[in-house]
């Protein structure tokens, strides 16, 4: 009688470790939040932040995470910013339209703000999808500044009241002016600290 | 009126907690720089804040070739040079403003016109994506050329550029574009040789700019000089099919200008059209901010809201279970 090879047993596959629910990996930031020198926001903007935005960033990543997804698809790859901020411009239009209609009126102050934390949500869930990809993080940053003009613009023609307009004015003006001291103070990405300080000569 | 750019860390993270993200924030040099482009886009329709397409592309052309204007009026005064019509008459002020800077012109600017609001009513809330339409019919109306003033604006300011300095780079390369000479003293010698030095993006875009005109000179050229071969060729004159040959001296005034028009001219011709002052600006004013209202927010959003309509909180829910 031949002698039948002895069975193996399928082999023990390796471990991995599971990280208990809560642990501390889920609060480590990312990357370091950005210092700014910026004006902060007073109680009652905080209060219409929280809803607003409250509202926006339920929708991106409940609801509304299909339909989006859906909507960035439909552009071109070299078209994402736009398709990002015109997308983020009339979602912002809609939920101020509809707080107003609730009674809560949002400060002009806050709305740059809020629209470009918008941008950057609708930019995760593209990155999410893969339609963001092989960026460099300054290439991510150019992509967001473009997708929150765009964002500014769609907001401006979707909105039933627009924005006052002096108060971007002044701040052009003072910016190529060189004395928003905002600017000057803030840390920017490579630049050398004494670029900040240059101002323009005007006229002559 | 405070700052238009405010930091909301602290809020965001109340209502962003448990979301984790790789991509980050946008910075607050870019914050500045939309807000700026906004700015300058308002100043180029005009100060029109309401209505479809008054942040367009173009209007932050307009609003650079407007604040090229307002820098060359000192130099051309001083050098002789026929004046630029001053920004304060090219945004439809009336009157000329001397050489006043740029802020006070737009303080008069917006404080000094009737502030009337441009209704654009929304017709259907009810879905917060419906109407964003596909981004290639997002703006008809805007060339790929004004398009790419955000692009340029943008990574100037994402580099090493302040938002003024970006902002003036992209003044001088509209004045370039739209023909106007840049050496009429927008720039004083030290910070030109410094953006020279640190930027060679901005070089680039010139011979950029420079080749696309040569190039279009150079085919216009041709084209005119193969109409004059066939004008004048020897023997046999072609006047259009009529078989009569006309000396171009003999021509009708207006036809012969047109025919002889160089193509920059004519460019410079479609431009002034383009960026025509807007009159009877208009202004409006948004209501003041509703204070003192609790936050809400714990325990069920009384805010009605477009992008997610829901059901009472289970709070409330529990509330009238114990009435009923």
């Amino acid at each position: 009688m031949a002698d039948k090879p002895q069975a193996r047993g399928m082999p023990i596959p390796s471990g991995m470790t599971v990280q208990p629910e809560g642990s501390s990996e889920d609060s480590v930031a990312m990357q370091p939040e950005i210092q700014d020198k910026m004006v902060d926001p007073t109680k009652d903007e905080e209060v219409q932040i929280d809803q607003v935005l409250g509202n926006l960033m339920d929708f991106i990543w409940d609801d509304g995470y299909e339909a989006i997804v859906e909507k960035l698809n439909q552009s071109p790859p070299d078209e994402l910013s736009q398709s990002i901020g015109k997308t983020a411009g009339r979602m912002l239009a809609r939920e101020i339209d509809s707080a107003k209609s609730g009674g809560v009126n949002i400060s002009q102050d806050v709305l740059l703000s809020i629209g470009s934390e918008l941008v950057n949500n609708i930019a995760e869930v593209a990155k999410n999808e893969g339609l963001i990809k092989n960026m460099s993080e300054k290439e991510e940053q150019q992509l967001q500044g473009e997708a929150l003009i765009f964002a500014t613009e769609q907001f401006v023609d979707d909105s039933p009241e627009g924005i006052d307009p002096s108060g971007p004015m002044k701040m052009a003006a003072s910016a190529l002016r060189g004395t928003y001291d905002g600017e000057t103070e803030m840390p920017r990405m490579g630049v050398p600290a004494d670029i900040g300080s240059i101002s323009l000569q005007e006229g002559s | 009126m405070g700052s238009i750019v405010k930091s909301i860390g602290k809020a965001i993270k109340k209502v962003g907690k448990g979301i984790k993200k790789i991509v980050k924030k946008i910075g607050p040099a870019l914050l500045v720089a939309a807000a700026v482009y906004t700015g300058v886009a308002l100043l180029g329709a005009g100060g029109m804040a309401g209505g479809i397409g008054s942040l367009a592309p173009s209007n932050f052309a307009a609003g650079l070739t407007r604040i090229g204007e307002f820098f060359g009026i000192g130099a051309a005064t001083s050098s002789g040079v026929s004046s630029v019509t001053p920004i304060g008459e090219a945004a439809g002020l009336g009157g000329t403003v001397e050489a006043p800077v740029l802020a006070d012109v737009i303080s008069d600017f917006t404080s000094g016109n009737a502030v009337t609001g441009v209704m654009n009513p929304l017709t259907n809330a009810s879905d917060a994506l419906s109407g964003v339409s596909g981004v290639g019919s997002a703006a008809p109306n805007a060339g790929s050329s004004v398009l790419s003033n955000i692009k340029d604006f943008i990574f100037a300011s994402n580099g090493e550029m302040t938002t003024g300095q970006a902002l003036a780079y992209m003044t001088k390369v509209n004045m370039v574009k739209t023909g106007v000479d840049v050496a009429l003293g927008f720039f004083n010698t030290s910070e030109q040789d410094l953006l020279e030095q640190k930027h060679k993006y901005d070089l680039e875009i010139i011979d950029k700019q420079a080749g696309i005109e040569s190039q279009m000179q150079a085919s216009a050229q041709a084209h005119d000089q193969s109409i004059l071969d066939q004008k004048y060729a020897y023997g046999a004159p072609s006047g259009g099919g009529s078989g009569t040959f006309t000396h171009p001296s003999l021509m009708p005034a207006g036809s012969q200008q047109m025919q002889r028009m160089p193509s920059g001219q004519m460019q410079l011709a479609n431009l002034a059209t383009q960026f025509a002052p807007q009159q009877n600006a208009q202004y409006q004013s948004i209501g003041q901010p509703t204070l003192g209202r609790a936050r809400t927010r714990n325990f069920e959003n009384s805010v009605p809201s477009a992008a997610s309509p829901r059901a009472p909180g289970l709070l409330t829910q529990a509330a009238r279970k114990e009435i009923v």
